[in-house]
Protein backbone atom coordinates (compact mmCIF):
# COMPACT_ATOMS: atom_id res chain seq x y z
CA UNK A 1 0.00 0.00 0.00
CA UNK A 2 1.40 3.37 -0.89
CA UNK A 3 -0.05 5.56 1.87
CA UNK A 4 0.94 4.31 5.32
CA UNK A 5 -0.32 7.20 7.45
CA UNK A 6 -4.06 7.45 6.79
CA UNK A 7 -5.84 4.21 5.95
CA UNK A 8 -7.80 4.23 2.68
CA UNK A 9 -11.50 4.55 3.37
CA UNK A 10 -14.51 2.97 1.82
CA UNK A 11 -17.87 4.68 2.28
CA UNK A 12 -21.26 3.28 1.38
CA UNK A 13 -24.86 4.38 1.87
CA UNK A 14 -27.26 1.67 2.94
CA UNK A 15 -30.26 3.68 1.72
CA UNK A 16 -28.84 4.32 -1.76
CA UNK A 17 -30.63 2.97 -4.83
CA UNK A 18 -27.33 1.35 -5.90
CA UNK A 19 -27.01 -2.15 -4.40
CA UNK A 20 -24.56 -2.32 -1.50
CA UNK A 21 -22.32 -4.95 -3.16
CA UNK A 22 -22.06 -2.66 -6.18
CA UNK A 23 -21.11 0.31 -3.98
CA UNK A 24 -18.41 -1.76 -2.28
CA UNK A 25 -17.05 -2.99 -5.61
CA UNK A 26 -17.13 0.57 -7.05
CA UNK A 27 -15.36 2.01 -3.99
CA UNK A 28 -12.66 -0.64 -4.06
CA UNK A 29 -12.21 -0.31 -7.81
CA UNK A 30 -11.63 3.44 -7.37
CA UNK A 31 -8.90 2.69 -4.82
CA UNK A 32 -7.37 0.01 -7.04
CA UNK A 33 -7.34 2.18 -10.16
CA UNK A 34 -5.99 5.09 -8.09
CA UNK A 35 -2.96 3.02 -7.15
CA UNK A 36 -3.72 2.84 -3.44
CA UNK A 37 -2.87 -0.86 -3.55
CA UNK A 38 0.00 -2.65 -5.20
CA UNK A 39 -0.03 -6.20 -6.54
CA UNK A 40 0.42 -8.54 -3.57
CA UNK A 41 -1.39 -6.28 -1.08
CA UNK A 42 -4.10 -8.07 0.84
CA UNK A 43 -7.53 -6.58 1.36
CA UNK A 44 -9.44 -6.97 4.65
CA UNK A 45 -11.16 -10.30 5.10
CA UNK A 46 -14.80 -10.61 4.08
CA UNK A 47 -15.71 -10.97 7.75
CA UNK A 48 -13.86 -7.84 8.85
CA UNK A 49 -15.25 -5.72 6.02
CA UNK A 50 -18.78 -6.99 6.73
CA UNK A 51 -18.46 -6.13 10.44
CA UNK A 52 -17.07 -2.65 9.73
CA UNK A 53 -19.77 -1.82 7.21
CA UNK A 54 -22.55 -3.57 9.14
CA UNK A 55 -23.63 -5.65 6.15
CA UNK A 56 -24.01 -9.34 5.47
CA UNK A 57 -20.88 -11.40 4.71
CA UNK A 58 -22.40 -12.50 1.39
CA UNK A 59 -22.72 -8.87 0.27
CA UNK A 60 -18.99 -8.26 0.71
CA UNK A 61 -18.14 -11.67 -0.79
CA UNK A 62 -20.22 -10.75 -3.86
CA UNK A 63 -18.32 -7.46 -4.27
CA UNK A 64 -14.97 -9.29 -3.99
CA UNK A 65 -16.17 -11.84 -6.56
CA UNK A 66 -17.06 -9.03 -8.97
CA UNK A 67 -13.55 -7.61 -8.67
CA UNK A 68 -12.02 -11.07 -9.00
CA UNK A 69 -14.01 -11.64 -12.20
CA UNK A 70 -12.62 -8.31 -13.40
CA UNK A 71 -9.07 -9.64 -12.69
CA UNK A 72 -8.34 -7.20 -9.86
CA UNK A 73 -8.27 -9.72 -7.05
CA UNK A 74 -7.18 -13.25 -6.44
CA UNK A 75 -9.49 -14.98 -3.99
CA UNK A 76 -8.05 -17.86 -2.01
CA UNK A 77 -9.80 -19.63 0.80
CA UNK A 78 -7.13 -19.17 3.44
CA UNK A 79 -5.30 -16.08 2.19
CA UNK A 80 -8.35 -13.92 1.51
CA UNK A 81 -8.37 -11.30 -1.24
CA UNK A 82 -5.00 -10.38 -2.77
CA UNK A 83 -4.49 -7.61 -5.33
CA UNK A 84 -3.03 -8.99 -8.55
CA UNK A 85 -1.22 -7.49 -11.48
CA UNK A 86 -3.86 -6.47 -13.99
CA UNK A 87 -3.35 -5.26 -17.51
CA UNK A 88 -6.18 -3.11 -18.80
CA UNK A 89 -7.73 -4.66 -21.92
CA UNK A 90 -7.70 -2.54 -25.09
CA UNK A 91 -10.74 -0.23 -25.00
CA UNK A 92 -13.56 -1.14 -27.38
CA UNK A 93 -14.88 1.67 -29.61
CA UNK A 94 -18.12 1.63 -27.63
CA UNK A 95 -16.31 2.12 -24.29
CA UNK A 96 -15.50 5.79 -24.91
CA UNK A 97 -18.97 6.59 -26.29
CA UNK A 98 -20.60 4.83 -23.36
CA UNK A 99 -18.37 6.72 -20.89
CA UNK A 100 -19.19 10.13 -22.43
CA UNK A 101 -22.89 9.29 -22.53
CA UNK A 102 -22.92 8.31 -18.85
CA UNK A 103 -20.82 11.28 -17.79
CA UNK A 104 -23.19 13.70 -19.55
CA UNK A 105 -26.18 12.01 -17.98
CA UNK A 106 -24.55 12.22 -14.54
CA UNK A 107 -23.72 15.93 -14.91
CA UNK A 108 -27.25 16.64 -16.15
CA UNK A 109 -28.70 14.75 -13.19
CA UNK A 110 -26.55 16.74 -10.74
CA UNK A 111 -27.66 20.03 -12.32
CA UNK A 112 -31.27 18.94 -12.36
CA UNK A 113 -30.89 18.25 -8.62
CA UNK A 114 -29.71 21.82 -8.04
CA UNK A 115 -25.92 21.71 -8.39
CA UNK A 116 -24.66 24.77 -10.28
CA UNK A 117 -22.81 24.35 -13.57
CA UNK A 118 -19.78 26.02 -11.96
CA UNK A 119 -19.71 23.42 -9.20
CA UNK A 120 -20.04 20.55 -11.67
CA UNK A 121 -17.16 21.95 -13.70
CA UNK A 122 -15.05 22.37 -10.55
CA UNK A 123 -15.60 18.74 -9.52
CA UNK A 124 -14.91 17.42 -13.01
CA UNK A 125 -11.72 19.45 -13.11
CA UNK A 126 -10.65 18.13 -9.70
CA UNK A 127 -11.34 14.60 -10.91
CA UNK A 128 -9.30 15.25 -14.03
CA UNK A 129 -6.37 16.34 -11.87
CA UNK A 130 -6.76 13.26 -9.70
CA UNK A 131 -6.73 11.04 -12.77
CA UNK A 132 -3.29 12.36 -13.69
CA UNK A 133 -1.93 10.46 -10.73
CA UNK A 134 -3.75 7.23 -11.51
CA UNK A 135 -1.58 4.49 -12.80
CA UNK A 136 -1.57 4.39 -16.56
CA UNK A 137 -1.58 0.71 -17.34
CA UNK A 138 -3.69 -0.24 -14.30
CA UNK A 139 -0.96 -1.64 -13.50
CA UNK B 1 -16.69 -3.20 65.02
CA UNK B 2 -13.69 -5.07 63.62
CA UNK B 3 -11.51 -3.82 60.76
CA UNK B 4 -13.28 -6.25 58.44
CA UNK B 5 -16.67 -4.86 59.49
CA UNK B 6 -15.51 -1.35 58.66
CA UNK B 7 -14.20 -2.55 55.27
CA UNK B 8 -17.56 -4.15 54.47
CA UNK B 9 -19.44 -1.04 55.63
CA UNK B 10 -17.29 1.23 53.47
CA UNK B 11 -17.57 -1.13 50.49
CA UNK B 12 -21.34 -1.41 50.87
CA UNK B 13 -22.00 2.31 51.06
CA UNK B 14 -19.53 3.20 48.32
CA UNK B 15 -20.99 0.61 45.92
CA UNK B 16 -24.46 2.00 46.58
CA UNK B 17 -23.27 5.58 46.09
CA UNK B 18 -21.28 4.41 43.05
CA UNK B 19 -24.36 3.02 41.30
CA UNK B 20 -26.20 6.32 41.86
CA UNK B 21 -23.20 8.38 40.71
CA UNK B 22 -22.72 6.28 37.55
CA UNK B 23 -26.43 6.58 36.69
CA UNK B 24 -26.23 10.34 37.37
CA UNK B 25 -23.46 10.96 34.82
CA UNK B 26 -24.25 8.19 32.31
CA UNK B 27 -26.60 10.28 30.11
CA UNK B 28 -23.79 12.81 29.65
CA UNK B 29 -21.26 10.14 28.66
CA UNK B 30 -23.24 8.74 25.72
CA UNK B 31 -22.52 10.07 22.24
CA UNK B 32 -24.09 13.53 21.76
CA UNK B 33 -26.55 12.23 19.19
CA UNK B 34 -27.81 9.50 21.51
CA UNK B 35 -30.08 10.57 24.33
CA UNK B 36 -31.32 7.84 26.66
CA UNK B 37 -30.50 5.36 23.87
CA UNK B 38 -32.58 7.19 21.28
CA UNK B 39 -30.98 8.69 18.14
CA UNK B 40 -31.58 12.44 18.30
CA UNK B 41 -30.16 15.60 16.80
CA UNK B 42 -27.20 16.66 18.99
CA UNK B 43 -28.99 19.92 19.82
CA UNK B 44 -31.74 18.03 21.69
CA UNK B 45 -29.54 17.26 24.68
CA UNK B 46 -28.88 20.94 25.40
CA UNK B 47 -32.40 22.11 24.51
CA UNK B 48 -34.85 23.04 27.27
CA UNK B 49 -36.82 19.83 26.57
CA UNK B 50 -33.62 17.75 26.80
CA UNK B 51 -32.57 19.41 30.05
CA UNK B 52 -36.04 18.82 31.47
CA UNK B 53 -35.87 15.09 30.62
CA UNK B 54 -32.46 14.87 32.29
CA UNK B 55 -33.66 16.77 35.39
CA UNK B 56 -36.68 14.47 35.60
CA UNK B 57 -34.46 11.40 35.34
CA UNK B 58 -32.14 12.59 38.09
CA UNK B 59 -35.01 13.56 40.39
CA UNK B 60 -36.61 10.15 39.93
CA UNK B 61 -33.27 8.42 40.37
CA UNK B 62 -32.84 10.03 43.79
CA UNK B 63 -36.47 9.45 44.73
CA UNK B 64 -36.43 5.76 43.74
CA UNK B 65 -33.09 5.35 45.55
CA UNK B 66 -34.58 6.31 48.92
CA UNK B 67 -35.76 2.77 49.88
CA UNK B 68 -32.36 1.19 49.17
CA UNK B 69 -30.52 3.97 51.05
CA UNK B 70 -32.93 3.51 53.99
CA UNK B 71 -32.23 -0.23 54.00
CA UNK B 72 -28.47 0.29 54.06
CA UNK B 73 -28.66 2.93 56.79
CA UNK B 74 -30.90 0.71 58.90
CA UNK B 75 -28.32 -2.07 58.63
CA UNK B 76 -25.60 0.26 59.90
CA UNK B 77 -27.80 1.85 62.58
CA UNK B 78 -28.95 -1.45 64.12
CA UNK B 79 -25.36 -2.78 64.01
CA UNK B 80 -26.36 -6.03 62.37
CA UNK B 81 -23.94 -8.92 62.36
CA UNK B 82 -21.62 -8.89 59.30
CA UNK B 83 -23.56 -11.73 57.64
CA UNK B 84 -26.97 -10.02 57.94
CA UNK B 85 -25.41 -6.70 57.03
CA UNK B 86 -23.94 -8.24 53.87
CA UNK B 87 -27.27 -9.80 52.86
CA UNK B 88 -29.08 -6.51 53.53
CA UNK B 89 -26.58 -4.61 51.40
CA UNK B 90 -26.95 -7.08 48.54
CA UNK B 91 -30.71 -6.54 48.66
CA UNK B 92 -30.21 -2.74 48.82
CA UNK B 93 -27.88 -2.87 45.83
CA UNK B 94 -30.38 -4.95 43.87
CA UNK B 95 -33.13 -2.47 44.76
CA UNK B 96 -30.89 0.42 43.68
CA UNK B 97 -30.24 -1.15 40.26
CA UNK B 98 -34.01 -1.65 39.88
CA UNK B 99 -34.54 2.03 40.82
CA UNK B 100 -32.01 3.09 38.22
CA UNK B 101 -33.67 0.88 35.58
CA UNK B 102 -37.08 2.36 36.39
CA UNK B 103 -35.86 5.99 36.15
CA UNK B 104 -34.00 5.13 32.91
CA UNK B 105 -37.04 3.45 31.32
CA UNK B 106 -39.20 6.51 32.00
CA UNK B 107 -36.57 8.88 30.54
CA UNK B 108 -36.07 6.55 27.53
CA UNK B 109 -39.80 6.78 26.83
CA UNK B 110 -39.78 10.57 27.13
CA UNK B 111 -36.72 10.92 24.85
CA UNK B 112 -38.30 8.72 22.15
CA UNK B 113 -40.52 11.69 21.22
CA UNK B 114 -37.38 13.40 19.85
CA UNK B 115 -36.04 10.40 17.90
CA UNK B 116 -34.82 10.90 14.33
CA UNK B 117 -33.62 8.52 11.62
CA UNK B 118 -29.83 8.07 11.85
CA UNK B 119 -27.41 8.39 8.95
CA UNK B 120 -27.26 5.29 6.77
CA UNK B 121 -23.69 6.03 5.74
CA UNK B 122 -21.06 3.48 6.75
CA UNK B 123 -17.30 3.70 6.54
CA UNK B 124 -14.56 1.12 6.75
CA UNK B 125 -10.79 1.27 6.62
CA UNK B 126 -9.57 -0.86 3.72
CA UNK B 127 -6.66 -2.33 5.65
CA UNK B 128 -6.20 -5.62 7.40
CA UNK B 129 -6.79 -5.09 11.07
CA UNK B 130 -3.77 -6.11 13.08
CA UNK B 131 -4.35 -7.33 16.57
CA UNK B 132 -2.54 -5.01 18.98
CA UNK B 133 -2.60 -6.51 22.45
CA UNK B 134 -1.95 -3.90 25.12
CA UNK B 135 1.64 -4.40 26.21
CA UNK B 136 2.12 -7.16 23.62
CA UNK B 137 2.06 -10.91 24.15
CA UNK B 138 4.57 -10.69 27.00
CA UNK B 139 2.25 -8.49 29.09
CA UNK B 140 -0.68 -10.81 28.33
CA UNK B 141 1.32 -13.83 29.47
CA UNK B 142 2.15 -12.20 32.83
CA UNK B 143 -1.12 -13.06 34.65
CA UNK B 144 -0.80 -16.73 33.63
CA UNK B 145 2.79 -16.78 34.90
CA UNK B 146 1.61 -15.42 38.28
CA UNK B 147 -1.01 -18.19 38.50
CA UNK B 148 1.53 -20.77 37.36
CA UNK B 149 4.04 -19.61 40.00
CA UNK B 150 1.41 -19.96 42.75
CA UNK B 151 0.55 -23.49 41.57
CA UNK B 152 4.24 -24.38 41.45
CA UNK B 153 4.73 -23.09 45.01
CA UNK B 154 1.74 -25.15 46.18
CA UNK B 155 3.09 -28.26 44.46
CA UNK B 156 6.52 -27.79 46.10
CA UNK B 157 4.81 -27.51 49.54
CA UNK B 158 2.18 -30.20 48.93
CA UNK B 159 3.32 -32.13 52.02
CA UNK B 160 2.29 -29.22 54.25
CA UNK B 161 -1.33 -29.22 53.00
CA UNK B 162 -3.53 -30.68 55.78
CA UNK B 163 -6.09 -33.46 55.05
CA UNK B 164 -8.84 -30.81 55.22
CA UNK B 165 -8.29 -27.20 54.19
CA UNK B 166 -10.48 -24.07 53.95
CA UNK B 167 -11.92 -23.22 50.58
CA UNK B 168 -14.38 -20.50 51.54
CA UNK B 169 -14.47 -17.75 54.13
CA UNK B 170 -17.43 -15.88 55.54
CA UNK B 171 -17.53 -12.12 55.39
CA UNK B 172 -16.20 -12.12 58.96
CA UNK B 173 -12.97 -13.58 57.56
CA UNK B 174 -13.47 -16.97 59.24
CA UNK B 175 -13.36 -20.14 57.14
CA UNK B 176 -16.82 -21.67 56.67
CA UNK B 177 -16.23 -24.13 53.84
CA UNK B 178 -13.78 -27.06 53.80
CA UNK B 179 -12.45 -29.53 51.24
CA UNK B 180 -10.64 -32.84 51.55
CA UNK B 181 -7.08 -32.81 50.27
CA UNK B 182 -7.07 -33.57 46.54
CA UNK B 183 -5.50 -32.11 43.41
CA UNK B 184 -8.96 -31.15 42.07
CA UNK B 185 -9.87 -29.20 45.20
CA UNK B 186 -6.49 -27.48 45.30
CA UNK B 187 -6.67 -26.51 41.65
CA UNK B 188 -10.30 -25.28 41.73
CA UNK B 189 -9.22 -21.68 42.42
CA UNK B 190 -6.36 -21.33 39.92
CA UNK B 191 -8.27 -23.20 37.17
CA UNK B 192 -11.25 -20.89 37.62
CA UNK B 193 -8.86 -17.92 37.59
CA UNK B 194 -7.23 -19.14 34.37
CA UNK B 195 -10.70 -19.63 32.83
CA UNK B 196 -11.65 -16.08 33.80
CA UNK B 197 -8.42 -14.77 32.26
CA UNK B 198 -9.07 -16.67 29.03
CA UNK B 199 -12.58 -15.22 28.94
CA UNK B 200 -11.24 -11.69 29.46
CA UNK B 201 -8.73 -12.21 26.66
CA UNK B 202 -11.53 -13.54 24.44
CA UNK B 203 -13.51 -10.37 25.18
CA UNK B 204 -10.46 -8.24 24.46
CA UNK B 205 -9.93 -10.14 21.19
CA UNK B 206 -13.62 -9.80 20.35
CA UNK B 207 -13.68 -6.04 20.93
CA UNK B 208 -10.61 -5.44 18.78
CA UNK B 209 -11.55 -7.92 16.02
CA UNK B 210 -15.30 -8.43 16.19
CA UNK B 211 -16.36 -4.91 17.16
CA UNK B 212 -17.27 -2.15 14.78
CA UNK B 213 -15.63 1.27 14.84
CA UNK B 214 -18.13 4.11 14.52
CA UNK B 215 -15.56 6.56 13.13
CA UNK B 216 -12.37 5.64 11.32
CA UNK B 217 -11.12 8.94 9.99
CA UNK B 218 -10.52 12.46 11.28
CA UNK B 219 -10.45 13.73 14.84
CA UNK B 220 -13.39 11.51 15.81
CA UNK B 221 -11.59 8.42 14.53
CA UNK B 222 -8.42 9.37 16.44
CA UNK B 223 -10.44 9.99 19.62
CA UNK B 224 -12.09 6.59 19.26
CA UNK B 225 -8.70 4.90 18.89
CA UNK B 226 -7.38 6.57 22.05
CA UNK B 227 -10.50 5.60 23.99
CA UNK B 228 -10.23 1.98 22.83
CA UNK B 229 -6.57 1.78 23.83
CA UNK B 230 -7.31 3.18 27.31
CA UNK B 231 -10.06 0.63 27.92
CA UNK B 232 -7.82 -2.23 26.76
CA UNK B 233 -5.13 -1.14 29.24
CA UNK B 234 -7.71 -1.17 32.05
CA UNK B 235 -8.70 -4.70 31.03
CA UNK B 236 -5.05 -5.72 31.15
CA UNK B 237 -4.81 -4.22 34.65
CA UNK B 238 -7.89 -6.24 35.62
CA UNK B 239 -6.22 -9.40 34.32
CA UNK B 240 -3.23 -8.80 36.60
CA UNK B 241 -5.51 -8.01 39.56
CA UNK B 242 -7.46 -11.22 39.03
CA UNK B 243 -4.25 -13.21 38.67
CA UNK B 244 -3.03 -11.94 42.06
CA UNK B 245 -6.39 -12.74 43.71
CA UNK B 246 -6.51 -16.28 42.29
CA UNK B 247 -2.84 -16.87 43.10
CA UNK B 248 -3.75 -15.98 46.70
CA UNK B 249 -6.70 -18.41 46.55
CA UNK B 250 -4.34 -21.09 45.19
CA UNK B 251 -2.25 -20.73 48.38
CA UNK B 252 -5.23 -21.06 50.77
CA UNK B 253 -4.71 -24.83 51.28
CA UNK B 254 -1.34 -24.08 52.92
CA UNK B 255 -1.47 -23.50 56.70
CA UNK B 256 0.92 -20.56 56.30
CA UNK B 257 -1.26 -18.70 53.77
CA UNK B 258 -1.44 -14.89 54.01
CA UNK B 259 -4.28 -13.45 56.15
CA UNK B 260 -7.80 -13.60 54.67
CA UNK B 261 -8.52 -9.93 55.33
CA UNK B 262 -5.78 -9.17 52.81
CA UNK B 263 -7.72 -11.16 50.21
CA UNK B 264 -10.94 -9.26 51.00
CA UNK B 265 -9.19 -5.88 50.95
CA UNK B 266 -7.33 -6.83 47.75
CA UNK B 267 -10.61 -7.74 46.04
CA UNK B 268 -12.14 -4.43 47.02
CA UNK B 269 -9.08 -2.41 46.00
CA UNK B 270 -8.99 -4.07 42.56
CA UNK B 271 -12.74 -3.59 42.02
CA UNK B 272 -12.53 0.05 43.14
CA UNK B 273 -9.43 0.65 40.99
CA UNK B 274 -11.03 -0.75 37.83
CA UNK B 275 -14.27 1.18 38.40
CA UNK B 276 -12.35 4.39 39.13
CA UNK B 277 -10.22 3.98 35.99
CA UNK B 278 -13.35 3.41 33.87
CA UNK B 279 -15.06 6.45 35.41
CA UNK B 280 -12.02 8.65 34.70
CA UNK B 281 -11.84 7.38 31.09
CA UNK B 282 -15.59 7.86 30.72
CA UNK B 283 -15.52 11.43 32.04
CA UNK B 284 -12.49 12.36 29.97
CA UNK B 285 -13.33 10.59 26.71
CA UNK B 286 -17.07 9.95 26.74
CA UNK B 287 -18.48 6.89 25.00
CA UNK B 288 -16.37 6.05 21.94
CA UNK B 289 -14.00 8.96 22.70
CA UNK B 290 -16.42 11.62 21.41
CA UNK B 291 -15.29 14.12 24.06
CA UNK B 292 -11.75 13.96 22.66
CA UNK B 293 -13.11 15.25 19.35
CA UNK B 294 -15.38 17.96 20.75
CA UNK B 295 -15.84 20.87 18.39
CA UNK B 296 -15.92 18.55 15.38
CA UNK B 297 -18.92 19.08 13.16
CA UNK B 298 -21.89 16.90 14.06
CA UNK B 299 -23.20 14.72 11.26
CA UNK B 300 -26.49 15.54 9.55
CA UNK B 301 -28.46 13.34 9.87
CA UNK B 302 -26.91 12.16 13.17
CA UNK B 303 -24.47 9.27 12.89
CA UNK B 304 -25.11 7.98 16.45
CA UNK B 305 -23.46 4.53 16.72
CA UNK B 306 -24.36 3.19 13.25
CA UNK B 307 -26.92 0.72 14.58
CA UNK B 308 -30.66 0.96 13.92
CA UNK B 309 -32.83 2.11 16.85
CA UNK B 310 -35.38 -0.61 16.18
CA UNK B 311 -32.82 -3.33 17.04
CA UNK B 312 -32.32 -2.01 20.58
CA UNK B 313 -34.67 -3.57 23.11
CA UNK B 314 -35.38 -0.93 25.72
CA UNK B 315 -32.24 0.83 24.50
CA UNK B 316 -30.09 -1.66 26.44
CA UNK B 317 -30.12 -4.98 24.58
CA UNK B 318 -29.00 -5.15 20.95
CA UNK B 319 -30.52 -7.85 18.75
CA UNK B 320 -29.81 -7.56 15.04
CA UNK B 321 -29.52 -10.77 12.99
CA UNK B 322 -28.45 -8.69 9.94
CA UNK B 323 -25.41 -7.27 11.73
CA UNK B 324 -22.32 -9.53 11.73
CA UNK B 325 -20.69 -7.52 14.57
CA UNK B 326 -20.48 -9.36 17.88
CA UNK B 327 -19.66 -6.29 19.99
CA UNK B 328 -21.32 -2.90 19.61
CA UNK B 329 -21.08 0.26 21.70
CA UNK B 330 -23.50 0.55 24.58
CA UNK B 331 -25.97 3.36 24.08
CA UNK B 332 -26.20 4.35 27.75
CA UNK B 333 -22.94 4.99 29.59
CA UNK B 334 -19.63 3.64 28.29
CA UNK B 335 -18.36 0.26 27.11
CA UNK B 336 -19.68 -2.42 24.80
CA UNK B 337 -22.48 -4.92 24.72
CA UNK B 338 -22.98 -8.03 22.64
CA UNK B 339 -25.28 -8.46 19.67
CA UNK B 340 -27.61 -11.07 21.15
CA UNK B 341 -28.58 -12.23 17.65
CA UNK B 342 -25.02 -13.52 17.27
CA UNK B 343 -24.66 -17.11 18.60
CA UNK B 344 -21.18 -16.26 19.96
CA UNK B 345 -22.80 -13.82 22.42
CA UNK B 346 -24.54 -16.78 24.01
CA UNK B 347 -21.24 -18.69 24.07
CA UNK B 348 -19.74 -15.85 26.14
CA UNK B 349 -22.71 -15.91 28.53
CA UNK B 350 -22.41 -19.71 28.72
CA UNK B 351 -18.70 -19.35 29.48
CA UNK B 352 -19.47 -16.98 32.36
CA UNK B 353 -22.05 -19.40 33.72
CA UNK B 354 -19.61 -22.29 33.38
CA UNK B 355 -16.95 -20.37 35.30
CA UNK B 356 -19.49 -19.79 38.06
CA UNK B 357 -20.08 -23.51 38.56
CA UNK B 358 -16.58 -24.78 37.71
CA UNK B 359 -15.15 -24.48 41.25
CA UNK B 360 -18.04 -26.52 42.68
CA UNK B 361 -17.50 -29.26 40.09
CA UNK B 362 -13.76 -29.38 40.75
CA UNK B 363 -14.18 -29.50 44.53
CA UNK B 364 -16.66 -32.39 44.53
Amino acid sequence: MTNKTAPPLLRIKLDSSTPVYQQIADGLRTLLVGGTFQPGDRLPTVRQMAIDLGVNHNTVAEAYRLLADDHWLDLKRRRGATVILRTAPPAKPSTRDDFIHRLRALAARAMADGLEAKAVTKHLSALANELQNFRKATP
Amino acid sequence: MTLLNWIWLAAGFSSLAGVIAIAWVAPRLSRPDLFFSITVNPSVRESSAGREILRHFRRELLLFSLPSAAMALAGAFFKLSPTYFFVLFQAALFLEIAAMALAYTKAHRRASAYGVAPSMEREAAVVRRRLRWPGGWMAQAGPFLILGAACLYLWRHWQEVPPRFPIHCGIDGQPNGWATKSVGAALAGPVTGAGLLFLLIAILYGITRGGRRVFISGKKGAGESRYLRSILWVLLGLEYGLAVIFAFIALLPLPSHPPVWLLVAGNLVIAAGVILALVVIGLKSGQGGWRLAEGEEAGVPPVADRTPDRCWKGGLFYYNPQDPALWVEKRFGIGWTTNFANPRAWLILGGLLLLGILPFVLMR
